[in-house]
């Protein structure tokens, strides 16, 4: 009898596990629109700054079967293969950080919501207010009764493109959620409670194509890799040290004929960065307008998006790129700009390095150091 | 002992591959026919179609395909917005990973696909 009563137990806790999706867009009421009217906009600094994807590979449970030597190996064959792609993203990650670091990112955020112009005929009821930055290491809680607007900025694989994530809330103490959607049965927990808006916008950068290549670039990138593993002295690895092994497998991949997406990554970088990072900032600015003005339309718009809607082109401009609302899904309702005129691949990778300059910036943030310098 | 595990993998993996199929069709989860393409009347004369394959090579020959099928006389005007590579799971199915490509192509073959969209209806600038 026990142990149907265990079996009967454990099944109802993990059908309490399994709630039915919703989209995670939140969108206001037009009573709660007219409630909030004005809001300040509060801009959360990206401490990470822009960062660079990369593909890890994990062979574990291909190892796992084989027993404690099986996963030993394959651990030690991963830890090689990723050094190389993990080291490259670092890099350019740093290189970026270099030309545009969170600061910059943040107040060109603040900039657009600021230059915002809504359109009188437009009728919103939720109108931008004034705009300040919040530093969420130091003001952790969100504040009530704004547009909270936080964003992450992240380079594809082979640093072709970008793409920035802003994730938008609106919270108040005074007034609970209520879902729109009609449940059989109880709420679920997680549609009870929290924020009043959310929603989030992406923006997918143009794309440079990737070059062919040529003996010289084999050579540009042999250089590169071996700068990327010299010590503040210039110097390189020492000869059987673990770091000279992972040198001498990178520079046998860089002179094969294939240019992998993270070796090619190392000279797409430079069309971001070139020219004080002239092509870089004006996609950012482009990304953070988008932002500023969907946020607002967003808003402003009490339709309630179903996981089971198809996207909705909503503006096309003269060089093709596109607005979607997003239709299906959990990400239903969200808005998308992607550039037109697309026809080589990209990728993002399944994980993402930070330039070490970003990390140190944090730590002096939380040690309360001034960080301008 | 070894060998055994290895074909019984093997055997497995052929099992599950042949229970999906990579030819080229609308996409139809029900039918466990993740790979193809789906599409929907996008304006007048357009049509906003998603190609999804196993590559980015298959990704965009169903595109070609469909191009052809839609526009059968080469006069496909197209704007691809979409031409990513993920090894995540998908909207389509059970698919851990692919390459999509998404955007719209217009010719006078494509009837019937007067916009059911209002496109005006959230452009914030209205």
């Amino acid at each position: 009898m026990k142990k149907y009563i265990s079996i009967l137990g454990a099944a109802t806790l993990m059908t309490a596990c399994a709630t039915e999706p919703y989209p995670t867009k939140r969108p206001l009421t037009p009573e709660i629109m007219t409630e909030l009217g004005e809001t300040d906009i509060v801009v959360v600094q990206p401490n990470s700054g822009i960062t660079a994807s990369w593909f890890m590979q994990d062979s574990s449970a291909a190892g796992a079967g084989y027993g404690l030597i099986g996963a030993l190996t394959v651990a030690v064959m991963d830890a090689i293969a990723n050094a190389g792609p993990s080291r490259r993203a670092t890099r350019v990650a740093s290189e970026v950080y270099e030309t545009i670091d969170p600061d910059f990112l943040s107040a060109s955020l603040t900039e657009s919501f600021a230059a915002l112009e809504i359109n009188p005929e437009a009728g919103y009821s939720v109108m931008p207010g004034s705009v300040r930055e919040r530093q969420g290491l130091l003001e952790t809680q969100k504040p009530w009764d704004t547009i909270d607007v936080a964003t992450s900025y992240m380079l594809a694989e082979n640093a072709s493109a970008f793409s920035v994530t802003a994730y938008v809330t609106v919270a108040r103490d005074d007034i609970s959620y209520a879902s729109p959607y009609i449940f059989e049965g109880d709420v679920p927990k997680e549609q009870q409670s929290g924020d009043l808006y959310k929603n989030t916008f992406t923006y997918a950068s143009k794309r440079f194509p990737v070059p062919i290549l040529t003996a010289e670039m084999k050579e540009d990138l042999v250089v590169a890799i071996e700068d990327s593993y010299r010590d503040a002295d210039g110097n390189l690895p020492e000869a059987d040290s673990k770091e000279a092994k992972e040198l001498t497998k990178e520079i046998e991949k860089a002179r094969d004929n294939k240019l992998t997406k993270s070796e090619a990554s190392i000279f797409m970088v430079n069309n971001w960065v070139a020219d004080d990072g002239a092509e870089l900032k004006a996609e950012l600015t482009n990304a953070h307008d988008f932002i500023a003005k969907y946020v607002l339309a967003d808003l402003n718009n009490p339709d309630v998006p179903s996981l089971d809607g198809s996207d909705q082109i909503i503006d096309t401009a003269d060089d093709g790129r596109v607005v979607l609302k997003i239709g299906a899904g959990i990400g239903a309702g969200s808005y998308a700009s992607r550039p037109g005129g697309v026809s080589d691949f990209i990728t993002y990778g399944n994980a993402i390095a930070g330039a070490p300059e970003a990390s140190k910036r944090m730590k002096m943030i939380e040690r309360g150091e001034d960080t301008s310098s | 002992m070894k060998h055994l595990r290895l074909a019984m993998m093997a055997g497995g993996t052929l099992l599950l591959s042949a229970c999906v199929s990579h030819e080229y069709g609308l996409i139809d989860p029900v039918q466990n026919r993740p790979y193809g393409y789906s599409e929907k009347p996008s304006g007048p004369n357009q049509m906003t179609v998603t190609t999804f394959g196993l590559d980015t090579l298959r990704a965009k020959s169903y595109w070609k395909q469909r191009v052809a099928e839609l526009c059968p006389k080469g006069d496909a005007e197209e704007n691809v917005y979409l031409a990513d590579y993920a090894a995540l799971p998908n909207m389509f199915g059970p698919v851990q990973s692919g390459a999509t490509m998404q955007g719209t192509v217009s010719c006078p073959d494509i009837q019937n696909a007067a916009s059911v969209l209002n496109p005006e209806q959230d452009d914030p600038d209205s």
